[in-house]
């Protein structure tokens, strides 16, 4: 990614279903003191378990971490976990909508859902990142962000505790980068270097 | 799921749904209304938005489609238990003990989850619950035979979805789950009955519970209420709306009354609006 590349991302989208919560404990804790682009970590989730993961993250980093309410502002630096049993939306307004829509790939949040609002809005400005998970979740997504300009970064398969995820976005888009766990988290933390 | 519906080709449509059908889908979240007319397009095999549109102007029925899309329901019976626990040990007691013939208000009641649920828990009151209440000078008779539900919804299927007792087979197991981590005292399979592929109610709903058509934003009703339930409704209105709905909402209220909304909806400013939390963060207000 060239400087200018760089320098138009405006948010980041994380997904990952099972086997990509270290990767994205890691991807947080590695992030510059200055990192300034808020960071949308979207993560399939036990409906009915809403405390833990919030807590987990919240205790390995000192940057804000929450869960956002309806149409709060997305605010730089931090770091968004989508609710528990909500999808999570973004508005014109660049604020966020939370939505109790039907489940998508029987999840809810909805990886895909949040990419492809994250792209309507924020267009070039997205870098989606789509790792390891046991369905096709986020695949339409990541290609949404393509398709509107953005950046997108996968997985690669072979580096995934659960393929599926990663392969499905293989088989419907041809990434911008496939990296394993450590490129992923050198790659996000000089995204804030240059 | 295709891609979501551009800002302009949502422009397009709520111009020409307002000028053509008079509906004014502007008060609604722009976000939410993006996912649910993609959901139609995308259900229809439709390749274009202005499909959509187009259709609709030489097939009425599907504004009722759209409508009947926009008007979700909540995604399961008891949602967020822990609330129902909370509405179920603490908000009915004290309606019980503090009001003679309470009135319990669903606005946007869509296919009747939380009436459904609310009709349960009425119907597991406690003799004498209200009791454990402070102050509670009455000895008063089941809340149930006494507390007059109205449901409206603006989707006039969804409201007779509601009146039928229509429950998604796919819901089930989670309407059991949320019952029982509810406070739920029985088998949540007591009140319901399989016919052919769905499932639906099988016990009446309490009374003195009626139905009625709303708008896409409730109006002021002509009674008052000791309880709403408006469980992430707010989510699908833009700011603006869902401030003037928390208006209509409030002046409808009696003081001490009960507003429960959804676990992340927007507090409401108290500054704004005379309702203050109940402890715990559950999205319980009660009327000031």
């Amino acid at each position: 990614m060239n400087e200018s590349e760089h320098k138009k991302i405006r948010l980041i989208v994380v997904g990952g279903s099972a086997g990509s919560f270290r990767i994205v404990s890691r991807l947080i804790t590695g992030l510059p003191e200055t990192f300034d682009v808020p960071l949308i970590v979207c993560l399939h989730r036990l409906k009915n378990i809403k405390a833990g993961m919030l807590e987990t993250i919240r205790h390995i980093t000192p940057r804000e971490v929450r869960e956002p309410r309806d149409k709060d502002p997305v605010e730089p630096g931090t770091v968004y976990v989508t609710p528990s049993n909500y999808h999570l939306l973004l508005e014109e307004n660049l604020t966020f909508a939370l939505s109790t829509y039907r489940t998508i790939h029987h999840s809810r949040p909805s990886i895909d859902l949040t990419m492809q609002s994250a792209a309507q809005v924020y267009r070039a400005g997205v870098l989606g990142i789509l790792l390891s998970g046991a369905n096709s979740d986020g695949a339409a997504g990541m290609r949404t962000i393509r398709l509107m300009g953005g950046s997108t970064l996968v997985q690669d398969p072979v580096d995934a505790e659960i393929a599926s995820m990663p392969n499905a976005a293989l088989k419907l888009m041809q990434p911008d980068y496939i990296f394993r766990e450590e490129k992923i988290i050198t790659f996000i933390q000089n995204l804030h270097a240059r | 799921m295709q891609r979501l519906v551009s800002q302009i080709e949502l422009r397009h449509i709520v111009q020409t749904i307002r000028k053509k059908f008079g509906l004014e889908l502007g008060v609604l979240s722009q976000a939410h209304l993006r996912v649910v007319l993609t959901g139609l397009i995308t259900e229809k095999g439709m390749r274009y938005p202005d499909i959509l549109v187009q259709r609709m102007l030489d097939y009425p029925y599907l504004l009722q489609e759209l409508i009947y899309e926009l008007d979700q329901p909540e995604s399961e019976m008891f949602r967020d238990p822990e609330v129902w626990m909370q509405i179920r040990n603490v908000v009915l007691p004290t309606l019980a003990a503090w009001r003679d013939e309470p009135t319990a208000w669903i606005p946007g009641c869509s296919s009747g989850y939380d009436l459904f649920s609310l009709a349960i828990l009425l119907q597991e009151e406690e003799p004498g619950a209200h009791k454990g209440i402070k102050r509670s000078p009455f000895n008063r008779s089941r809340l149930e035979s006494r507390m007059t539900i109205r449901a409206s919804s603006f989707s006039s299927e969804r409201l007779e979805e509601a009146r039928r007792g229509i429950l998604p087979a796919q819901t089930l197991e989670w309407n059991r789950s949320n019952y029982a981590l509810s406070g739920g005292r029985g088998d949540f399979d007591h009140y319901v009955e399989k016919v052919d592929t769905s499932w639906r109610r099988k016990n009446r709903l309490p009374g003195l519970t009626s139905f009625g058509e709303q708008g896409l934003l409730p109006g002021r009703p002509v009674w008052k209420a000791d309880l709403v339930l408006f469980r992430n409704r707010l989510l699908q209105l833009n700011r603006e709306a869902a401030g003037q709905v928390l208006h209509t909402i409030c002046d409808t209220l009696r003081p001490g009354g009960f507003l429960v909304l959804g676990f992340l909806d927007r507090y409401p400013d108290p500054d704004r609006f005379p309702l203050k939390p109940l402890k715990n963060k559950l999205g319980i207000y009660e009327r000031i």
